[in-house]
């Protein structure tokens, strides 16, 4: 393909003409409304153009390879930022080719104009067809990209099973897509198997094959092959080359062509991603590359030659080293000025010895597996992907502190860090993002670029950068607690409401105590999020809210709190009491009571287990009560267990007379639940002053019963140490 | 939009599985999720069909846009296993899920067939015939005779030519493949002839220790790419003090030191080159006990491994070489040297492998002996 406008044939070379008028209309009818000047007059220019077009022929297709437009056997400039505009705006429709036909009126290239402008991010196939279908472009024909063509070797990998052509990703499959659509040859459906059997290229070859002097060629090869043969090596040597191309320049230029193309068609199996980036080469170029090698009379230079043969081995590897972002221009380096440069014969000499280059030499070709053990595992780790972005984000990170950017790169590595740290915070690599947030609020305060320092900040204080964080912390921040808060404390009270809306709608019971406790550590900070949120109609906010207020508040809190202790659902009352009584508010101590008199049994233990750990002195006269009542099941022995525990929690001396009666209960038929009361208030005696216990801790040294014996000495041990 | 929640999903997992472990609860958690995403997506098709079409993504023949950093790290991922296409089928389970994020997060896993998961390569099928319409589709009996004529001339087609083709397609395609580097590495050979040689003479001492320490393909690649770089920052570095023969003055000598941040500078901004280029650029001065050059001041960090891989190949060759005011070092005079600062200067057990297998390969019969290059 042709890559100069210059040689471009005329209707083509109107063509581009056109599409340069016609992207700068598109930008006008983007940008200006109907009739505006600015979209007349490139609308005028473009219609002019195509109607001298149409004077040379009928109609005319473009086709579209990503960032390439490709006319006939054409492809325009793809350095032209108009045509690389165009190309990339129109492959990002999904259009894949564009008829113009001669009848094309003004007022249809206008509708096309409109219909390039259509958004059509969220747009299916179907839809944007429909959508055109509705611009009645009666000499216009728009191609979408037909994903049919697009073939699927199931099974098969380009490593493994060396791949179709042009394989995964492999440069050249927008080119070969388009190029099939333009010759037709595009197989959307399913040719005959038959003609499938055969490899394409060779197919095509076969057809040829009517012309006996290709015959020839072959026979051609056998003597080329007779006369170098040697045994393949995977890398070449300068002193083999120079007899090749000492060789290729004695050939006639015919045979120099059909020597390179066999070698380019004819490779063996083992090599077939070297088939498939040398089909993207023009042997042109590598007859030029090799005969200005030649005609320079320089042997590839020992460096360059090292350089390759170490590199050479890797000519089996996915043909994605061959592209840099965009750049995947290789053609131009064949004698480039980069080129020419390499080429040049340098002074190797004087900086490698003689024997320093044999050295070379032998490192090169010694066989390191000989040598090699299994990988090892510090460089597998330290070169995963994850391990070596945390370096590049270190790196960038120093640059960004360091005196040597300008703005513009300043800018731009900033911008590169954004990405980084989004991918931090999905891997819960909470300690990078921090690390980041710090170097920049540094370099804000030493002014540096303070406008791109402080949007950067702005950025990672924005509710959807804090919402990717709390995503994370939902999904991965137990696992890196200590970081996560210390996210947390950077963001300040920012994050509060944000956690506290992760925390309302969280179905696991381990994450909402993680967010919880996040929370929480940010103490009465939290208080107003969760006074606001206490209001939310669901029971389980409440709860949490109530718990936050528990762990964060004060007095303060307390009327905000009181409202709810006798809410509907216990687990929000109870919730509620036990911030009360944290602070010893009699307002709890009295809702408390309330439920220790209920008729229902779970409200009752319940408020019997919360006197107890608040050690609620108040409610030890309700607790006697309850104790005093006479038990007559062994139900209401078992129920005066827990409390027996409380009392003994709270440890009033006034109790002993109500436990010393319990004490002495008996009972025939429940003689297991009078022992087992026994047993509690046994246990329960240590939280009582010793004199007021002595006597039945001497007593219960001689029960027949082990655990209260053994409790009791513990008691007197305790006493006497 | 789902497509796109489920390949973020999927490639959340994937990187936690690399920095935890397949059995992490985030990849569990991640795992349910996607699995959920991708049952959202298969209620009302049988398929969720993703492919990689150069550097874009797919999804069920529509052109998925806006991927962002995830969409970018899919295809990454993809491409290193080689594969352009993957088919979820109905039916997907956890399990399957699960092994299929494990193989895909382990660069040392090849993806398994999965019953529900059908991974592969995507091709461009065209024909030398152009199939127009049912009219124009080759007969059977074209089909026979190109069939005749395949096989009469098959002879002349297995003729091996490799030997002499395996030459200039080696060469070809290595100056094409590493086209990028090339142009990178020109200039400095144009602004200085020594620097560009001590690069390459570092390029391949790199690769060869790592080499023997296991590491393959890309990998090593990567490493040989960073070392050939290493010293790109000296383009930026007055050719006076580049080429001063004398001693360097302070001001000479900070100047100096900045090559690494300023090489760092360059390689960051160059797309699609390897991250350990920009890290070894800036690290390789720093040492083994980071009190090297340039002064950190974004916080503590150790020497990357194949900053230290590459220290040590500098060093080497830096010594070995030869220059204007200085002879060049005997081998045995630089290991010595490499292992008095070993453990501060260098990762000692760097040092012990590289001399250890350097003096294999020079023991070991050279290419003159086997023919190979003089």
């Amino acid at each position: 393909m042709a890559d100069d406008r210059e040689i471009l044939p005329l209707d083509a070379r109107l063509l581009s003409e056109a599409i340069f008028e016609l992207n700068v209309s598109r930008r006008n009818v983007n940008i200006y409304p109907p009739g505006h000047p600015s979209v007349e007059k490139s609308l005028d220019k473009a219609f002019d153009t195509l109607e001298r077009l149409f004077e040379v022929r009928p109609a005319i297709t473009f086709a579209v390879a990503k960032d390439t437009i490709v006319i006939d056997d054409s492809t325009l400039d793809k350095k032209n930022t108009a045509f690389r505009e165009f190309a990339l705006h129109i492959s990002g429709m999904n259009i894949a080719s564009v008829t113009l036909r001669a009848g094309l009126t003004r007022d249809e290239l206008y509708k096309f104009l409109s219909f390039l402008s259509v958004d059509t991010k969220e747009l299916t196939p179907e839809a944007l067809q429909e959508i055109l279908d509705g611009y009645g472009l009666l000499h216009i024909d728009v191609g979408f990209i037909d994903y049919d063509a697009f073939s699927f070797g199931e099974g098969m990998t380009e490593q493994g099973d060396g791949g179709a052509a042009g394989g995964a990703a492999g440069p050249g499959l927008w080119e070969r897509y388009v190029r099939g659509l333009l010759d037709g040859t595009l197989q959307t459906d399913g040719a005959s198997d038959v003609i499938q059997d055969i490899p394409p290229e060779t197919l095509a070859e076969m057809l040829n094959e009517t012309d006996p002097g290709k015959i020839k060629e072959a026979g051609c090869e056998r003597v080329i092959n007779t006369y170098m043969k040697r045994s393949a090596k995977k890398a070449f040597s300068s002193r083999e080359l120079a007899r090749l191309i000492d060789f290729i320049s004695k050939l006639r230029p015919e045979l120099k062509r059909q020597f390179l193309s066999s070698a380019i068609n004819n490779v063996t199996t083992d090599i077939r991603t070297t088939e498939r980036a040398l089909r993207e080469i023009s042997v042109d170029k590598i007859i030029e590359l090799l005969s200005a090698i030649d005609e320079q009379q320089v042997t590839i230079p020992a460096a360059l030659k090292n350089l390759l043969d170490k590199f050479s081995k890797f000519y089996q590897l996915d043909s994605e080293d061959t592209t840099f972002g965009d750049s995947i221009i290789a053609d131009d380096i064949f004698l480039s000025p980069d080129v020419v440069t390499l080429l040049g014969k340098g002074d190797f000499e004087s900086y490698v010895t003689d024997v320093y280059q044999k050295e070379i030499e032998r490192v090169l070709w010694f066989d390191v597996s000989e040598v090699a053990s299994k990988e090892l595992e510090e460089l597998r780790k330290s070169c995963s992907d994850e391990l070596v972005e945390r370096y590049f984000n270190q790196t960038m990170l120093e640059l960004i502190t360091s005196d040597i950017i300008a703005e513009d790169e300043y800018e731009y590595l900033i911008n590169t860090i954004k990405d980084e740290a989004a991918q931090f915070i999905e891997t819960g690599q909470y300690g990078q993002v921090l690390k980041i947030f710090r170097v920049i609020e540094a370099n804000i305060s030493k002014k540096k670029f303070p406008d791109i320092s402080l949007e950067a900040i702005k950025y990672y204080k924005s509710a959807e950068f804090i919402a990717q964080f709390i995503e994370s912390l939902r999904i991965i921040g137990r696992q890196a607690r200590e970081d996560a808060q210390q996210l947390c404390d950077y963001y300040g009270e920012r994050i509060i409401e944000p956690l506290i809306e992760a925390l309302v709608v969280e179905e696991s019971q381990s994450i909402r105590h993680f967010l919880i406790s996040l929370i929480t550590n940010f103490g009465d900070k939290a208080i107003p999020a969760a006074i606001k949120y206490i209001s939310d109609s669901r029971w389980f906010v409440k709860r949490n809210m109530l718990h936050i207020l528990n762990e964060c508040g004060s007095k303060e809190v307390l009327p905000h709190v009181r409202p709810y202790c006798h809410h509907e659902n216990p687990k929000v009352s109870f919730e509620a009491i036990k911030c009360l009584l944290k602070e010893g508010d009699a307002y709890g101590v009295n809702a408390l009571r309330g439920y220790l008199h209920s008729e229902n049994r779970e409200l009752v233990e319940q408020a019997v287990a919360l006197a107890g750990i608040y050690k609620v002195k108040e409610l030890v006269p309700d607790l006697i009560q309850m104790l005093r009542k006479k038990g007559i099941t062994g139900k209401d022995i078992y129920e005066k267990i827990p409390i027996v525990r409380a009392l003994g929690q709270i440890g009033d001396p006034q109790a002993l007379d109500a436990v010393r009666k319990a004490l002495s209960t008996r009972s025939i038929l429940f003689k297991n639940a009078v022992e087992r009361l026994k047993e509690a208030i046994y246990r329960s005696l240590r939280y009582y002053p010793y004199e007021h216990v002595r006597d039945l801790v001497e007593k219960g040294l001689k029960s027949k019963n082990e655990r209260i014996r053994h409790d009791s000495m513990r008691i007197k041990e305790a006493r006497s140490n | 939009m789902f497509a796109k929640t489920f390949i973020s999903t999927l490639m959340s997992a994937i990187s936690n599985c690399s920095l935890y472990s397949k059995e992490h609860v985030s990849v569990e958690n991640l795992t349910k999720k996607s699995l959920d995403t991708l049952n959202g997506l298969l209620t009302e098709r049988e398929s969720l069909e993703i492919m990689v079409v150069e550097d874009h993504l797919v999804v069920n023949k529509t052109p998925a846009r806006n991927m962002g950093h995830h969409g970018t790290s899919f295809i990454k991922r993809l491409k290193r296993k080689g594969i352009s296409r993957i088919d979820f089928l109905k039916g997907v389970t956890y399990a399957e899920l699960k092994q299929f994020i494990a193989d895909l997060s382990d660069p040392e896993s090849e993806l398994k067939p999965y019953p529900h998961i059908k991974t592969g390569i995507i091709d461009v099928r065209t024909s030398k015939y152009k199939i127009k319409g049912d009219g124009e589709v080759l007969t059977s009996e074209q089909v026979e005779r190109v069939k005749e004529i395949y096989h009469s001339i098959s002879p002349y087609r297995r003729i091996s030519v490799s030997g002499l083709e395996e030459i200039v397609v080696n060469f070809i395609v290595t100056f094409k493949r590493e086209a990028n580097i090339l142009k990178l590495i020109s200039p400095v050979k144009a602004y200085s002839e020594y620097t560009y040689t001590h690069a390459t003479n570092v390029a391949i001492l790199s690769m060869f220790q790592a080499e023997s320490l296991g590491a393959r393909d890309d990998l090593l690649h990567d490493i040989g790419i960073a070392a050939l770089l290493h010293d790109v920052g000296k383009l930026f570095i007055s050719k006076d003090i580049l080429e001063k023969k004398g001693k360097l003055d302070k001001k000479e000598w900070e100047e100096i030191k900045l090559h690494t941040l300023h090489g760092a500078r360059y390689l960051a901004k160059i797309d699609g080159l390897t991250q350990l280029a920009p890290i070894a650029a800036l690290e390789h001065h720093l040492r083994y006990d980071c009190k090297g050059y340039p002064s950190l001041n974004a916080g503590e960090r150790k020497q990357h491994f194949c900053s230290q891989i590459i220290a040590t190949s500098d060093f080497f060759d830096a010594l070995r070489s030869r220059r204007p005011y200085k002879r060049d070092w005997q081998i045995q005079e630089i290991i010595a040297l490499m292992k008095e600062g070993s453990g501060t200067e260098f990762n000692p057990f760097l040092v012990d492998n590289f001399s250890r297998v350097l003096m294999k390969a020079l023991q070991h019969e050279g290419p003159s002996s086997g023919g190979i290059p003089a």
